[in-house]
C-alpha cells in the first residue's frame, strides 16, 4: 500500500518536472504567466468583444476563461483571426487598429506551451471597464427601430436595414452619434444612413418583416451616413466645424449585420444623437469607387480582377475608406498616385472576409493634392477551391445585389481642403458616374457609361460594358 | 506521455532519500492545490450523467438501437452552438429510424443548472450527458466541439469527426457544406449497408483534458 502511495507521488513528481522542462525549454528560463503577461494582451485586445453580453460568444475575462482555451486562443492569434483586423498594417494608418504584435503572439504561443500557468496574483492588471449606457453622456435625441427583428437561428449571416423616422430641429447639426443594440450578442456591426428620397420607406414597405434585406448597400444612394458601430468601437463623432446637416423629411437607415448563434434571437437597437447648434463650415462627399461595375467572373477563375480609378480635382483630405465586395474578393488594393508620381497607400485587405466588412477611419486624415489618380484593383477568387464560394459548382458570378453576385466598391470620404471646392468634387464624382471623365474607368470605352446607366435605370438585365475589367 | 518502462526505468534511479525530499515537495504542493480545488468525490465526477445528474450509461443499452450517435458540445463554443439547427435536424431524421442521440456536455466547469438552461436555450430535443471527465470524449477520440462519434450496437466505434464541412477553420466557414459526413453514415448505417471505419478531422473548440 505503502509503496503504491509513493508510486503514485512519484509519477506526480515527474510529470510536474517534465512540464517545468517543456516549459523552460521553450521560452528560457521562466515561462510567461497569464496575470504578468497574458492578462494584459486579452484585457486590451480581446475582452472588449469578448465579455458578458458582447457579440463574442464566450467570455475572456479571467484566468480561468482564457487557460481553458489556452490552445485554441494560440492559434487563433497566431493565424491572426483573432482580434478580427483586415487591413494590412503599412497600409494605411486607421483609427481603433486590432492587431497583436508578433512579440504579444510569441508570448502566447509560450504561456500555452508552458502549460498556461497562472502567476503571481498580485501581477494581474484591472480588467478595462466596458461602458454599458451612453458613451457621451445623455444624447440630445433617441430613436429606437420601430419595432423588434426576429433573427434567425442558423448562418449565413444576415444584412438588413431598417427605417427609422427621426426629426432634428431647424438650426441644430448633429455632432455624433451612438448606437446601443439591444442584442449584441448577434450584433456584428451597424453602419447608418440618411434617405431623404424615401426610397427606404419604399423598399421596407416591399419587403415582408420590419426592415428590408440588402447583401451590402441600402438599395439607394443615401443623402449622407451617419457613422457605425461595432464591438469595443467609440461613438462616431463628426470632425470639427463639419457636423451634419439633416434636412427635413429625412429618415435614419439602420444597416445592421447579424450573426445567427444557433437558437432565434430578436434585437431592436437604439441610437443616441448629440446635436450642435455650429453650422459645418466644411462638407465631405462620398466617391463611390467601381460602382458602375460589369463584374463577369467565369466560373473556375481564381484571379479575376476588377479596377476602377478616379482623378481628384481639388486638394482634399480622406477621413475614412470603405471597401465592400461580396463572399469571393479576396483581395483589395486602393491607392493615391500623386501628380509627382509618389504612390500612397490608401488601404490593402489580403483576405477580405465578407463577415468582418466595416469602415476604416484614418488616425489622421490622409492628404492629397489636386490631380491626385486614385486606384482600387480587387481580386476574385470564383474556384472550387475557395470555401467562401457561396455556388457549389463555381457559377458564372456578375454584378448584381444577391448573395451569389459580386461587387467592388470602395467608398471614400473626401473633404475639400478649400470648403468652396465641394461643388467640383460633387461634379467630379458626377462625371465618374456618368463615365464622362479619364481614369481607368473610362479605358476602352469611353462614351458608354451613361448608355449602361440610363440602360440600369430602365431595369435593363444585360449591363452595357462600361468599366474594364482586367483578367 | 512518459511511457511505464521509461518511467520503471527512472523509478529505480531515484535514491531512497531523493524520494523523501520528492514526497514532502509534493505533499506542500498538493496541500496548496487542495485548497483551490473543489471538493468533490472523484467517483462522483467520473459517473456519466444526463442533466438531472441521473447515472446514464449510454452505450450500455441494450434496446434493439441500430446505433448511438455521440454529439460532444459545450454550452458556449461558437461553432458547437451553431451547429444546433443542424443537429435538430440529424436528431428529427434519425431517431425515428433507431439511432440513438446524446449531447455530451464536456466542460468540466459547467454546472447541470447551466447545461440545463443552455439545452433549453438552444431547443435541443435529443439526451444530453455530462461527462466532466471527458470519458466518452476519450474513448471516441473526439477532441474539439462540435464532434461526432458513432457506435453499432455491437459496441464497435464506426465513425468520429465532424457532423459536415461547413467550417474550413476558425473564423472561415463555408457557404454551406459540401460534404456531410455523418449523415452519409447514418445514412449506411439505418439502410443496413456495410459500413467501414471513418474518420474526419472536426473544426471546433478544443475540449480541454
Ligand atoms: C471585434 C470583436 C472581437 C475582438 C476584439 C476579439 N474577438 Fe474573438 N470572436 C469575436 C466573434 C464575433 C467571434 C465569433 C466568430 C464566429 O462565430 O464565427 C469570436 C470568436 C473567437 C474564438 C472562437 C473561434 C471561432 O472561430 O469561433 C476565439 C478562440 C477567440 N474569438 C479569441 C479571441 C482572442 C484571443 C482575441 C484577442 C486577441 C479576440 N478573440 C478578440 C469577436 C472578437
Amino acid at each position: 500500500m505503502k509503496s503504491r502511495t509513493e508510486c503514485v507521488v512519484v509519477v506526480g513528481c515527474l510529470l510536474t518536472l517534465a512540464r517545468f522542462t517543456q516549459a523552460a525549454t521553450a521560452v528560457g528560463a521562466s515561462p510567461p504567466t497569464f496575470n504578468r503577461d497574458i492578462a494584459p494582451i486579452i484585457w486590451n485586445n480581446c475582452a472588449a468583444c469578448h465579455h458578458a453580453g458582447e457579440v463574442a460568444p464566450f467570455n475572456l475575462t479571467s484566468y480561468e476563461d482564457v487557460r481553458k482555451r489556452a490552445k485554441q486562443v494560440a492559434k487563433i492569434t497566431h493565424a491572426r483571426t483573432m482580434p478580427p483586423w483586415k487591413a494590412e498594417p503599412g497600409y494605411g494608418e486607421f483609427e481603433g487598429e486590432r492587431r497583436l504584435s508578433d512579440a504579444q503572439i510569441a508570448t502566447i504561443q509560450a504561456w500555452a506551451e508552458a502549460g498556461a500557468p497562472e502567476g503571481n496574483a498580485a501581477d494581474l492588471p484591472a480588467l478595462p471597464k466596458f461602458s454599458e449606457g451612453w458613451q457621451l453622456g445623455q444624447p440630445d435625441i433617441v430613436v429606437q427601430m420601430v419595432e423588434p427583428y426576429t433573427v434567425r437561428a442558423e448562418r449565413p449571416d444576415i444584412f438588413r436595414c431598417f427605417v427609422v423616422p427621426f426629426n432634428i430641429p431647424a438650426g441644430k447639426y448633429v455632432k455624433a452619434v451612438d448606437y446601443r443594440p439591444s442584442n449584441r450578442k448577434i450584433t456584428h456591426h451597424a453602419l447608418l444612413f440618411l434617405d431623404n428620397t424615401g426610397m427606404a420607406r419604399k423598399l421596407d414597405e416591399a419587403d415582408p418583416g420590419p426592415g428590408y434585406s440588402r447583401m451590402g448597400g441600402v438599395g439607394f444612394l443615401p443623402s449622407g451616413g451617419m457613422g457605425g458601430w461595432a464591438p469595443g468601437a467609440a461613438p462616431h463623432r463628426f470632425p470639427d466645424h463639419a457636423a451634419r446637416a439633416v434636412g427635413a423629411n429625412t429618415d435614419l437607415v439602420i444597416q445592421t449585420h447579424f450573426h445567427p448563434s444557433g437558437k432565434v434571437e430578436t434585437e431592436q437597437a437604439s441610437v443616441g444623437i448629440y446635436l450642435t447648434d455650429e453650422a459645418p463650415k466644411r462638407t465631405a462627399a462620398t466617391v463611390p469607387l467601381g460602382v458602375r461595375s460589369t463584374i463577369d467572373i467565369p466560373p473556375g477563375a481564381r484571379d479575376y480582377k476588377w479596377a476602377d480609378s478616379i482623378t481628384l480635382p481639388v486638394a482634399v483630405e480622406i477621413p475614412a475608406i470603405t471597401p465592400h465586395a461580396h463572399y469571393i474578393c479576396k483581395d483589395m488594393q486602393v491607392w493615391a498616385t500623386l501628380p509627382t508620381g509618389e504612390k500612397r497607400w490608401l488601404i490593402w485587405i489580403k483576405d477580405w472576409d465578407f463577415d468582418w466588412q466595416g469602415q476604416y477611419r484614418y488616425k489622421a486624415p490622409v492628404e492629397l493634392p489636386a490631380g491626385t489618380k486614385i486606384d482600387m484593383v480587387y481580386t476574385y477568387d470564383n474556384s472550387a477551391d475557395n470555401p467562401r464560394n457561396p455556388s457549389s459548382p463555381p457559377q458564372r458570378v456578375r454584378r448584381g445585389e444577391q448573395t451569389t453576385d459580386e461587387m467592388g466598391i470602395t467608398f471614400l470620404s473626401v473633404m475639400p481642403k478649400n470648403p468652396s471646392d465641394i461643388k467640383s468634387v460633387r461634379e467630379a464624382i458626377r462625371d465618374h458616374f456618368l463615365n464622362l471623365r479619364g481614369g481607368a474607368a473610362a479605358e476602352g470605352s469611353t462614351g458608354s457609361g451613361l448608355g449602361a446607366l440610363l440602360g440600369r435605370l430602365r431595369g435593363s438585365t444585360t449591363p452595357v460594358p462600361t468599366t474594364q475589367a482586367v483578367k | 506521455m512518459l511511457k511505464p518502462l521509461y518511467l520503471r526505468m527512472l523509478m529505480q534511479c531515484i535514491r531512497p532519500w531523493l524520494r523523501a525530499v520528492l514526497l514532502a515537495v509534493i505533499g506542500v504542493a498538493c496541500s496548496a492545490c487542495a485548497s483551490r480545488m473543489p471538493v468533490s468525490a472523484p467517483a462522483e465526477n467520473r459517473r456519466i450523467t444526463n442533466l438531472d445528474e441521473q447515472p446514464v450509461d449510454p452505450l450500455g443499452a441494450a434496446d434493439g438501437r441500430r446505433a448511438t450517435v455521440l454529439l460532444f458540445i459545450t454550452n458556449d463554443c461558437p461553432i458547437s452552438n451553431g451547429f444546433a439547427p443542424e443537429i435538430h435536424r440529424l436528431c428529427d431524421a434519425y431517431m425515428p429510424q433507431g439511432i440513438a442521440f446524446y449531447l455530451v456536455y464536456v466542460d468540466p466547469g459547467l454546472t447541470a443548472v447551466d447545461a440545463r438552461q443552455h439545452y433549453r436555450d438552444y431547443g435541443y430535443r435529443c439526451q444530453a450527458l455530462l461527462d466532466r471527465r471527458n470519458v466518452l470524449a476519450r474513448r471516441a477520440g473526439a477532441t474539439v466541439t462540435p464532434e461526432a462519434a458513432v457506435f453499432l450496437a455491437d459496441g464497435r466505434q464506426v465513425y468520429r469527426g465532424r457532423i459536415n464541412d461547413l467550417y474550413v477553420d476558425y473564423g472561415k466557414a463555408r457557404f454551406a457544406p459540401t460534404t456531410n459526413d455523418l449523415r452519409d453514415m447514418l445514412e449506411l448505417i439505418v439502410r443496413g449497408e456495410k459500413v467501414e471505419i471513418r474518420t474526419t478531422v472536426a473544426v471546433g473548440c478544443h475540449i480541454p483534458m
